[in-house]
């Protein structure tokens, strides 16, 4: 694929490609994503670095990067660069931390254009390698990225230590630097008040439950990223084995609590769905979060069999661009609420009909 | 615990460093240090790991005078553990939760001992190793560490002729790793 316009506007033009519609359970499981932290043996990490510093670890990682070959054809973006709305677009597709979005000097997110590898470059740690895939699929990911992680070591050298495995800024990342995480879409457990149980038992079972940007993000959209707590004592397999286990127990929790739903409740079940499309359709003021949540519940509809001519690719094209700055791309304007708003119910009901 | 240097009254601050590995730790009084210019709530501008190098030496046999920092707004806590690698140290540690670089594991391997079982599962790594290292790049890392703060140093003092040398060594031993 040949890159010929700026970066940003090439990922604009295209959908996310790890948002799932064809997978298996792609009503609930949208998708996976696995990072590793590493970080170049010697030198000093991110948070104790000076410009100069991170602009000669960006360098060497560029370069490493480069001779690896680990990326097909591979986009550029030097977040200090950057304004905030398109930092906050790379967050949106979650190529990027909430952190790295202060977009400090060095910084530079390195992506693969078919959206599915990158790297962070100087965010916490000197690199932060990402895969992506829709659907849950870690298990696959991980063949991949620990093979792009080995070439890339191949140049560079990673800080290492027998005991503590490889060593990371936070000490909540040593051992295997492993980060393994699937974003679940669970309007049925969230309106049927079950979350905070299963927030509980995920914590017993070493998991930590997100928001839809990760770290420190509200649940938007009724959107769960469900992740690995601890990295350290455990191989990278046995990690991965312990979440898919916990996945596909949400997955068939989320799809009971439907069910209860549909049978228990069809009526109250049939309302809530009908009134969040009809927001959708109908409104002519929409907020971000309004619009995330009434997509998903309108997700959960699709797979009720409640909508005919609704399709989850719609859906999910809706779900990325009714975001903040995606919006703002779309519309090629700078605006706050009540504008923004404005524009966004306008979007969505063209999207909708179209 | 008593002082290191006068052996008599009880030690106030409590100095830690590890090199290579090897931990060395220093408590002294506050009348020894303020005997050796080290006033421990103004010390200025002072380079930490020169302030190290010259507390050990006071101890060796060969005793060197050490100058009162000048200008500084830099102090040192009872009580704080500074990796002598980077310079972080431990109050940073509990403010950030983060650490400054891979050495700084063995420097506040007290305080990381008792977090880290809290945090994991298990004790120890298992599970991905890295390749060995191409030879001498571990080595050519530890150099370009050492340029660094160097070079940081000479900015510091504005010796920009010597820095700029720095600078360009720096980068041709960047384009000698990758």
């Amino acid at each position: 694929m040949k890159v010929n316009f700026e970066p940003i506007d090439f990922l604009f033009k295209k959908p996310v490609s790890w948002l799932s519609a064809n997978e298996q359970d792609a009503h609930i499981a949208l998708s996976s994503r696995i990072r590793l932290a590493r970080n170049i043996a010697n030198l000093k990490f991110p948070i104790n670095s000076n410009d100069v510093e991170r602009e000669n670890i960006l360098e060497m990682v560029m370069s490493g990067t480069q001779k690896s070959s680990i990326f097909r054809d591979r986009l550029i973006f030097n977040m200090f660069d950057l304004s905030a709305t398109d930092r906050k677009f790379l967050l949106e597709r979650h190529l990027v931390s909430r952190e790295f979005c202060t977009g400090n000097k060095g910084s530079s997110l390195f992506v693969d254009a078919d959206e599915d590898f990158a790297i962070m470059v100087n965010e916490e740690d000197h690199i932060r390698l990402q895969a992506f895939a829709p659907g849950a699929c870690l298990t696959n990911l991980w063949d991949k990225i620990s093979g792009k992680e080995s070439l890339l070591n191949n140049e560079l050298p990673f800080a290492f230590d027998e005991k503590f495995g490889y060593l990371t800024s936070c000490p909540t990342n040593i051992g295997t630097g492993i980060r393994a995480s699937v974003m679940l879409s669970l309007p049925g457990l969230t309106i049927s008040n079950q979350m905070n149980q299963i927030i509980y038992a995920a914590g017993k079972l070493g998991m930590t439950v997100r928001g839809l940007y990760g770290e420190g993000s509200e649940a938007v959209g009724y959107v769960y990223q469900l992740s690995n707590q601890s990295t350290l004592g455990e191989s990278e397999e046995e990690i991965i084995t312990r979440i898919e286990k916990a996945i596909d127990q949400m997955i068939a929790h989320e799809k009971d609590a439907r069910m209860v739903l549909a049978q228990g409740r069809r009526e109250f079940l049939s309302d809530f769905i009908g009134r969040s499309y009809a927001i959708l359709r109908h409104a002519y003021i929409i907020s971000e979060k309004e619009a995330l949540n009434a997509l998903s519940v309108v997700r959960m509809g699709i797979d009720l069999k409640m909508f005919d001519s609704l399709s989850i690719e719609k859906i999910n094209t809706l779900f990325v661009m009714a975001q903040d700055a995606h919006l703002q791309k779309c519309i090629r304007k700078e605006l706050k609420a009540p504008e923004l708003d404005i524009k966004r119910a306008e979007l969505i009901r063209k999207l909708l009909i179209s | 615990m008593q002082c290191n240097i006068c052996n008599k009254n009880e030690a106030t601050i409590h100095i830690q460093e590890v090199i290579n590995g090897a931990k060395k730790s220093l408590h002294i009084c506050q009348g020894c240090a303020d005997n050796k210019g080290l006033n421990v709530s103004g010390l200025n501008g002072v380079n930490l790991a020169e302030l190290f190098k010259s507390v050990h030496n006071t101890l060796a046999p060969n005793q060197l005078s050490i100058k009162k920092p000048q200008d500084t707004n830099i102090t040192i806590q009872p009580d704080l553990l500074i990796c002598s690698s980077c310079l972080w140290d431990s109050e940073k540690l509990k403010k950030t939760g983060r650490l400054g670089c891979s050495e700084c594991y063995k420097a506040f391997l007290g305080i990381l001992e008792y977090s880290i079982p809290n945090l994991h599962r298990g004790f120890s790594h298992v599970g991905k190793k890295p390749n060995s290292a191409p030879h001498g790049k571990n080595e050519a890392m530890v150099d370009l560490f050492r340029l660094q703060m160097k070079l940081d140093k000479l900015v510091q003092s504005e010796n920009y002729e010597e820095a700029a040398l720095i600078r360009d060594k720096i980068k041709d031993l960047k384009l000698s790793i990758v």
